[in-house]
């Protein structure tokens, strides 16, 4: 597989050879999340960490970034009704 | 001898970086032991504001001095910090607010802050889409701003390294050892020894147990605050907005990203070390920063977490010498480390090394009275 220009993260427009960069220097996921912003974007790491993963072959799971809710982006008008509802009861 | 220091600092967040920084470049021989990863602890988990508008005196000069070596970051580090001065809107929607903020301006025109009481329809100028309802009117200093709390550690961290000091990751410090009263050193649970004079503790919200390792009592306590994050959106305020209701929040938009990143103290607070997150928090933190800005109501929410403030009985932080000889505290930041970090680790720095006092540290010692509260928490 050629590896040069492959986004790693669409969300955020991060290609291989940066995160590879920084691996080289002895980053770790969890840095190179917060240095580049890869898996801080609009899916929250669900379609780049995985490519990570498995580029990388991380099985240790207190190396892989935690996933925290919400499971997808909500619109705050749906929590906001939500509330209200519940308020009512 | 390998593991031979000047001096050594638990804890890689922000203000073990910042102490760091400037030990190193006063010559000191450093290393810096974290038991995760650089940001791992709450560091990690802010939300990036800086701001001068204190009532305590000490801690408007603190931060005054932090933000103008921040000014200067952006050449020093030779790397974006993302320091950006778009200001601080304190809202008040009580005449008491208003009161307790009039009596803070006072305090802060002392001290030539450019924080000025502005008339709801002025707060709005700021803010266009701001909620009047309720407003009585807000304290605005626009020389107040935010930073990323990434790129300044390891900005620190990277010059630290430059200047050949050591910092060991995933190592936890586990034992800390004294002779007749003066540290000598400490060692991790791979097993390693480190030997020092002088040790830091930069531990965060676990400064309380780093000071168990030497049978002293440190006066912090972690609190779980959690913290939201929106999508991308384009710009709709420069400034932290901060309401200070019971059901207030605060919240502030990237001015690089544009995602909109905001948490608020919840009531009673929830002690503890637990970083989980409450489904409370998800339902009502949009709620109230869609009540102060209500085109809000479109945006999307993207990710909750939490991490931990570091409480002290006054709300000041805890700085300087201990009753052991060499063993040195930067703790209990009450939820300002990050804003404290560049001036706090440098006074602490001058301190130990040169003896010098940078800022009134005495008012910040273990020793001092912590009966008198902060009352801009
Ligand atoms: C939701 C939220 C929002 C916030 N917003 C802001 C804000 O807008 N502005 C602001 O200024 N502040 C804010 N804060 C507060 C700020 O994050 C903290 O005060 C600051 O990060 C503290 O930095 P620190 O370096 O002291 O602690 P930490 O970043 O917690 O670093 C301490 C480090 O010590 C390590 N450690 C602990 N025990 C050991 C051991 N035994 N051995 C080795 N290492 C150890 C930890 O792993 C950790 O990395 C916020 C905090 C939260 C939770
Ligand atoms: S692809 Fe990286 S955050 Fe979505």
């Amino acid at each position: 597989m050629k590896k040069n220009n492959l986004i790693v993260c669409r969300c955020e427009d991060i290609t291989w050879p940066e995160i590879e960069d920084l691996i080289k220097k002895g980053f770790t996921l969890e840095e190179i999340k917060k240095l580049t912003r890869c898996g801080m974007g609009y899916c929250q790491g669900r379609t780049c960490f995985n490519i990570l993963i498995r580029l990388l072959k991380i099985t240790n799971q207190n190396l892989i970034p935690k996933k925290r809710p919400p499971l997808k982006p909500m619109v705050i008008k749906e929590i906001v009704s939500y509330f209200e509802n519940e308020k009512q009861l | 001898m390998k593991n031979n220091f000047d001096a050594i600092i638990i804890g890689a967040g922000v203000v073990g970086a910042a102490t760091g920084y400037y030990l190193a470049q006063l010559g000191l021989k450093i290393a810096i032991i974290e038991k995760d990863y650089p940001t791992a602890g709450s560091t990690g988990r802010c939300i990036g504001g800086v701001r001068q508008q204190f009532a305590h005196p000490p801690t408007i000069q603190l931060m005054i001095q932090s933000v103008k070596l921040l000014k200067e970051y952006q050449e020093e580090l030779k790397w974006d910090i993302e320091w950006y001065q778009g200001g601080y809107l304190f809202l008040a929607h009580s005449e008491e607010k208003k009161e307790s903020y009039l009596k803070a301006i006072r305090i802060q025109k002392e001290f030539n802050l450019p924080v000025n009481f502005l008339s709801p329809e002025e707060c709005q100028k700021i803010v266009p889409d701001l909620n009047l309802e309720g407003l009585i009117g807000g304290v605005f200093c626009p020389t107040d701003g935010q930073v990323n709390p990434f790129k300044l550690t390891f900005s620190y961290l990277k010059e630290i390294k430059r200047k050949k000091g050591k910092i060991y990751t995933f190592q936890k410090v586990v034992e800390i050892k004294v002779k007749h009263s003066q540290i000598i050193g400490l060692k991790t649970d791979k097993n390693e020894y480190f030997s020092s004079p002088i040790i830091i503790n930069c531990a965060g919200p676990y400064a309380k147990e780093i000071g168990k390792l030497v049978n002293l009592e440190i006066p912090v306590e972690p609190e779980r605050h959690e913290a939201i994050v929106t999508e991308k959106i384009e710009p709709l305020f420069p400034c932290m907005i901060v309401d200070y209701r019971e059901d207030g929040c605060y919240f502030v938009q990237k001015y690089k990203t544009g995602n909109i990143i905001g948490c608020y103290t919840p009531i009673p607070n929830i002690p503890g070390y637990s970083l989980d997150s409450s489904f409370e928090f998800f339902i009502e933190m949009p709620r109230r920063m869609a009540r102060l800005i209500p085109k809000l109501k479109d945006v999307k929410i993207l990710r909750q977490w939490a991490g931990s403030y570091e409480m002290t009985p006054d709300g000041n932080p805890i700085v300087g010498e201990t009753p052991i000889k060499g063993f040195y505290l930067n703790c209990g930041m009450c939820g300002h480390g990050l804003m404290f970090a560049p001036a706090i680790g440098k006074a602490l720095a001058y301190y130990i090394v040169k003896k010098e006092y940078l800022l009134p540290l005495q008012d910040f010692s273990l020793f001092r009275d912590f009966s008198k509260k902060e009352i801009m928490k």
